[in-house]
């Protein structure tokens, strides 16, 4: 904040609401949508890659489920759930031409990488789902979500006696476990009618905790997502910013 | 006759009414305003502006009122020209900063929009 405005922050509160000259009135921005999907009458959400690790959050389940939700009471789009994220048959085909299930090498990660990869920026692959889900806005991506260990020294300053008894300050480092976890997410938004990739933006959250606090990795990712849903809204319905404004007698 | 008459100084606006002040229609913008009804906020803020060009008031009430409808290039206008006839105004200043944090955040949505 700045510092006339900072300024006139304080004024405006010393004023009171009965202040003759001014009044502050609430204010809703509007900020235009990114994609514009007016020509769209369904939207799929259609699964996401994730890593071969093993996680405790069913990411691409988890994910699809919210943003149906989201999607269901923001937008006036008619929000398509299929049993099962049709990405899902095509990752498991390319898994099977990898290897076996259960452990990956290096190399084989890399290759599920790179040929799923290959498969979201491949317009005949979302084409022909379009036609199955009669041509929707199709959303997808990959998603990563991993712990954090930020544990380390940290500076900090404490009030000490000395021998004579007078408090002193001192400068030191303390060791501070911080752990936690990151999100990103790498969206895609696909023309369900060509195939066309419309849309592509890259979301990344993260949340540290201190040593006290034993959080889930589940709660984590809910807390996540929870900061990062306005800004995938964003890409398709209108937002507003909320503030206020000074009106002038 | 009689009927006639008394319609016709019915029908004949007052002059108090026909020729509002600036002030009065800011009074009035500012009241609408506050029940959220902006559109006709607008038109009482533009109608004060054209009464008096040198109300910094209208102005800046005008350019808060353009924001929430959206007219961004317009309200960064009006906050100039309301700054530029009161320098230094706390108010309109903060206004005009908050505004431009808005802004900011538009212009760099609609930049990755492209």
């Amino acid at each position: 904040m700045r510092a006339h405005t900072l300024a006139a922050a304080l004024a405006t509160a010393l004023a009171g609401p009965g202040c003759a000259s001014m009044i502050e009135v609430p204010v809703e921005t509007p900020l235009q949508s990114k994609l514009d999907v007016s020509s769209f009458r369904r939207i799929l959400i259609a699964g996401f890659v994730t890593d071969l690790e093993q996680s405790d959050v069913d990411l691409s389940g988890e994910t699809a489920r919210l943003l149906q939700n989201q999607l269901r009471s923001n937008t006036r789009l008619q929000v398509l759930e299929p049993d099962r994220p049709p990405l899902q048959g095509a990752l498991e085909g390319v898994l099977e031409k990898i290897g076996e299930q259960g452990s990956y090498s290096r190399e084989e990660k890399e290759q599920f990488r790179l040929e799923s990869d290959r498969l979201l920026q491949d317009p005949g692959f979302w084409r022909k789902m379009g036609e199955e889900y009669q041509q929707p806005l199709i959303v997808s991506g990959r998603l990563d979500f991993e712990s954090q260990n930020r544990s380390g020294f940290q500076p900090e300053e404490r009030v000490v006696r000395t021998g004579s008894g007078r408090p002193a300050l001192v400068r030191g480092n303390r060791y501070m476990e911080r752990k936690g976890f990151s999100l990103s997410a790498d969206f895609v938004f696909v023309d369900g009618r060509t195939g066309e990739l419309l849309h592509k933006e890259r979301f990344t959250e993260e949340v540290l905790y201190g040593e006290e606090q034993r959080i889930s990795p589940l709660s984590s990712y809910f807390e996540l997502m929870d900061r990062l849903l306005p800004n995938f809204l964003g890409v398709i319905t209108p937002q507003r910013i909320r503030g206020t404004r000074v009106l002038l007698k | 006759m009689m009927v006639l008459a008394l319609l016709s100084l019915l029908l004949t606006p007052l002059p108090s009414l026909a020729e509002t002040t600036a002030g009065q229609e800011v009074a009035f913008g500012i009241e609408v305003a506050q029940k959220g009804l902006w559109q006709e906020a607008r038109f009482r803020f533009e109608k004060a502006a054209r009464l008096d060009p040198q109300n910094a008031s209208a102005l800046n009430n005008l350019a808060v009122a353009l924001e929430q409808m959206g007219e961004f290039d317009r309200a960064r206008e009006a906050y100039e020209k309301a700054l530029a006839l009161k320098p230094g105004d706390i108010y309109i200043q903060q206004n005009y900063d908050l505004f431009h944090e808005a802004d900011d955040k538009r212009r760099r949505k609609s930049r990755s929009r492209k």
